[in-house]
């Protein structure tokens, strides 16, 4: 069996997510915020006529907030039956992996939350942590159950990155 | 009486079932509204309508092949005829007894649709209806008729009837008349016959075709079709014939009967006669689309508004490059244009999802009569602007807050026949449901004469549910003393009845109501009634804004809520309790920072050029604030998208909409904020403060 990958960065590190779920990637676009909402959502934009909720995977995995460079983009992915656009630091390529060089992953992986890796991939010498979308937004349902009504609130969530 | 399934031998096909149900519908609607008429006056016209409807709805229970519901149709039948022959008369025992027979009949139908049947027992309910009658249950059921002048069908055209119908064809008994004075009259009816043979099989025909030729006839064909076409497309292609004076398409029941009835049965005078009202309910809805097909195309037009707007960017652009030279004048000519073309073309899309009120209304009598006779009331419901047409979206979701507040007028708002002849008035209480249009709006109320609303009680109650103190509540003038009745779990009632008083109330309908971006106001003068004003979009789908820039977004608040917009440079900024607030109208008018509401950014005025801000008056209800934002951007028309289940509910925020560089713009939801700040601030005062300043 062999996995088809589409690899992106993330600061310093390669994620891969299933082809399969991957409806399409674009490049930075303007994204609206929307007052209130759980706070890892970046806001809503319009692709193609469709409003997609995106979400910054930086905040969502506790990374810094990065600058949005010539490379960042929005890849566009089907999660339990939602369209959601991720963020990322650029979209480096589309990669097969034989299923030998999956591996379940290991306590070694530092960076981001162990509950949204699925697994590793080792493709030569690099190593390609392959998401399990539906923790990142599961989790985040939970998380918006919790946030509250924020209008009059006056806290940025922007700020809180460092 | 277990509720057994089991699945229904029935004589339908699949493609029939909707026709099934819309005569059926229409034929339950019928009965109801006249069992309703007879309560009050037994007319003969009346009479004779319900006798027609049960008649009618007997064969058709028949030609599917539904024992149950033609017996109890039949006990019906009986029953009105009983009446006609003045050998019974009305009482409203029996109107209980019809309307339970009404509710057993749709039970019925629904298990004629899905084929199962679900243990509804006719037999105690026959037994009722027979010693009503007068008569006896064993009364042998009496097939209703083909009709008459229709030639029955020789066996092999049975077969092949039923060999279309195994195919899933429909089968159809069509009448073309052709205009007594027109030229070649037998031509035309051949005419309507090849018309009808290209678009289905004709099993057989009278006059048949070469007498046709010969010039045989009497102005009108007969004919028996096999088809897949809809009633829709048989009736457009009829309708393209010249000379036709008028046509009749209803669904072959003759075989059917012929079959089922024992060869002795005498034929019933009554052929089973589709009533006109139906008919012209057939021909009305000619062609059928389904709602997702409309959605779709109120979608593309959507976009195709958004690209409109894009390109009248552009020409701006363009022109301020180049000038007018001739290119861009053609350009602007031709936007001209294409702006008229999608203007026509949204309107001819919006209408095709119009839908009349009537629809949701003719449910209403029936519930009001229900509900008055199960609180001792007496009650009548008077309908106005039945006509009023609206979006199918808006209607499917006022049905609720209409049943609500009707239920609130019986239950709450007329009063006993006793109170009420003790207050000097009729004891029959009235309420007045009408709809009707308003700029762009719907303005449905619902008004009754009953006690009204007291503000102390209301008051009383307020205090009582732990929802003001006492002073709060005392410190309330009337008018917004009565509008307490919208806040959650407030209720009055007394007396848990069936229906209302469960806690459950206004604010349900409020919330629908706000949903939809509407409004509701209330106004109640004791003794003498209370009327809900609901105001409500013609649409959901397309909205008149007025884009504003705050921060780094744009916003689109909704024309309806805005009274005027005024720059903040031409007023001075007070403060009130340590909010800002400017006068007014003679009024303190408090003010939001739209930036500050939404952005969550504080205001830092020195980037901000001044000049342009401008401060937003914005109403709901009673509730006004002045919302200030960096920017006025102008008007424009813009299409509603949701926010995503993601995203899910924003206080504030109604929606979201694509603006012409492709950006996304949120929908101001004005009540929304309002309300929602007015609760923060703790405030029947901030936001109504008209009076703190004289």
């Amino acid at each position: 069996m062999e996995n088809q990958l589409v690899v992106f960065r993330l600061a310093q590190e390669y994620y891969g997510v299933d082809i399969a779920v991957v409806d399409g990637i674009v490049k930075m676009q303007p994204v609206t915020r929307v007052p209130g909402a759980p706070a890892f959502i970046e806001g809503i934009t319009n692709l193609r006529g469709e409003i997609l909720p995106v979400i910054d995977l930086r905040k969502r995995f506790g990374l810094p907030a990065g600058e949005v460079t010539r490379e960042t983009r929005i890849v566009n992915v089907m999660i339990d039956g939602m369209k959601v656009g991720l963020i990322v630091d650029g979209v480096s390529e589309v990669l097969r992996v034989a299923e030998e060089d999956v591996e379940p992953p290991s306590p070694l992986i530092t960076g981001i939350d162990a509950a949204f890796i699925a697994a590793i991939a080792k493709v030569g010498t690099r190593l390609i942590i392959l998401l399990d979308l539906s923790k990142v937004l599961s989790r985040a349902e939970q998380l918006e159950l919790h946030t509250v009504d924020q209008i009059g609130n006056d806290s940025d969530p922007t700020s809180a990155t460092a | 009486m277990t509720a057994t399934r089991h699945p229904l031998q029935l004589d339908i096909e699949p493609e029939e079932i909707e026709l099934f149900l819309r005569e059926v519908n229409e034929l339950l609607a019928v009965l109801e509204s006249a069992i309703l008429q007879l309560e009050r006056l037994a007319d003969p016209a009346t009479l004779d309508a319900a006798f027609r409807a049960a008649h009618t709805l007997k064969a058709i229970a028949a030609t599917v092949g539904h024992q149950p519901m033609a017996e109890l149709t039949h006990a019906l039948e009986t029953i009105f005829e009983t009446m006609r022959t003045g050998q019974l008369s009305w009482s409203p025992a029996i109107t209980d007894e019809l309307f339970a027979v009404v509710d057993i009949l749709k039970a019925l139908r629904d298990e004629v649709v899905r084929g199962e049947g679900n243990g509804v027992d006719v037999g105690s309910l026959l037994t009722r209806l027979a010693a009503l009658a007068g008569r006896q249950s064993d009364d042998s059921l009496t097939p209703a008729a083909p009709s008459p002048g229709a030639p029955l069908l020789t066996t092999e055209q049975r077969t092949a009837v039923e060999a279309y119908r195994q195919q899933g064809f429909t089968i159809f008994e069509i009448e073309v008349t052709v205009h007594i004075d027109a030229f070649a009259r037998g031509a035309r009816l051949l005419q309507a016959t090849k018309a009808l043979a290209e678009i289905g099989h004709i099993i057989t025909q009278q006059p048949p075709v070469e007498e046709l030729l010969a010039g045989h006839h009497e102005g009108h064909v007969w004919l028996i079709l096999a088809t897949r076409a809809t009633v829709g497309a048989i009736e457009e292609a009829l309708g393209q014939l010249c000379d036709v004076a008028g046509f009749r398409v209803l669904p072959w029941q003759g075989d059917a009967l012929a079959e089922k009835a024992s060869p002795a049965a005498a034929p019933s005078p009554d052929a089973p006669v589709i009533s006109p009202a139906i008919r012209q309910s057939l021909a009305d809805q000619t062609v059928h689309i389904s709602t997702e097909r409309l959605d779709r195309l109120l979608n593309l037009v959507g976009e195709l508004i958004t690209a409109r707007t894009r390109l009248a960017q552009i020409q701006d652009l363009l022109a301020k490059k180049w000038g007018n030279d001739g290119e861009i004048l053609a350009l602007k000519e031709t936007t001209a244009h294409v702006h008229r073309v999608m203007d026509r073309l949204q309107e001819e899309v919006m209408a095709l999802r119009l839908v009349p009120i009537a629809r949701l209304f003719r449910k209403f009598p029936r519930l009001v009569r229900d509900l008055a006779r199960a609180g001792g009331k007496q009650v009548t419901l008077m309908l106005a602007g039945e006509d009023t047409e609206l979006d199918r979206s808006v209607v499917e979701l006022i049905g609720e807050p209409l049943i609500h507040l009707l239920r609130n007028a019986v239950d709450h708002g007329i009063e006993p026949p006793q109170e009420r002849l003790a207050a000097g008035k009729s004891p029959s209480g009235t309420i007045w449901l009408t709809a009707a249009p308003e700029e762009g709006r719907i303005t449905i109320t619902v008004r009754d004469d009953g006690r009204g609303i007291e503000p102390g009680r209301i008051r009383r109650a307020a205090v009582a549910r732990g929802l003001l103190t006492e002073e709060e509540a005392a410190r309330l003038d009337d008018e917004a003393a009565v509008n307490l009745i919208f806040r959650p779990h407030f209720s009055t009632s007394e007396t848990v009845t069936d229906v209302s008083g469960r806690g459950i109330g206004l604010d349900v309908v409020l919330n629908n109501v706000k949903q939809l971006s509407g409004s509701v106001a209330v106004e109640s003068h004791p003794g003498y009634g209370t009327t809900f004003r609901l105001t409500l979009p013609l649409t959901l789908a397309i909205l008149q804004a007025m884009m504003v820039a705050a921060g780094e977004e744009v916003y689109a608040i909704p024309l309806t809520a805005i009274v005027e917009s005024i720059y903040l440079s031409s007023v001075e900024v007070g403060y009130i309790k340590g909010r800002p607030a400017i006068p007014w109208r003679n009024q303190v008018l408090p003010i939001l920072y739209l930036r500050e509401v939404f952005a969550r950014t504080c205001v830092d005025q020195d980037n901000i050029a001044a000049k342009q801000q401008a401060i937003v008056v914005v109403a709901w209800g009673k509730l006004k604030a002045g919302l200030v934002v960096d920017r006025l951007l102008g008007k424009q028309e813009v299409v509603i998208k949701p926010l995503g289940a993601l995203i899910g509910n924003v206080p504030g925020i109604s929606g979201c909409t694509i603006m012409g560089d492709g950006r996304v713009a949120l929908i101001v939801d004005v009540g929304g904020l309002l309300t929602t700040i007015d609760g923060h601030l703790g405030g029947d005062r901030h936001l109504r403060s008209e009076r703190e300043m004289k």
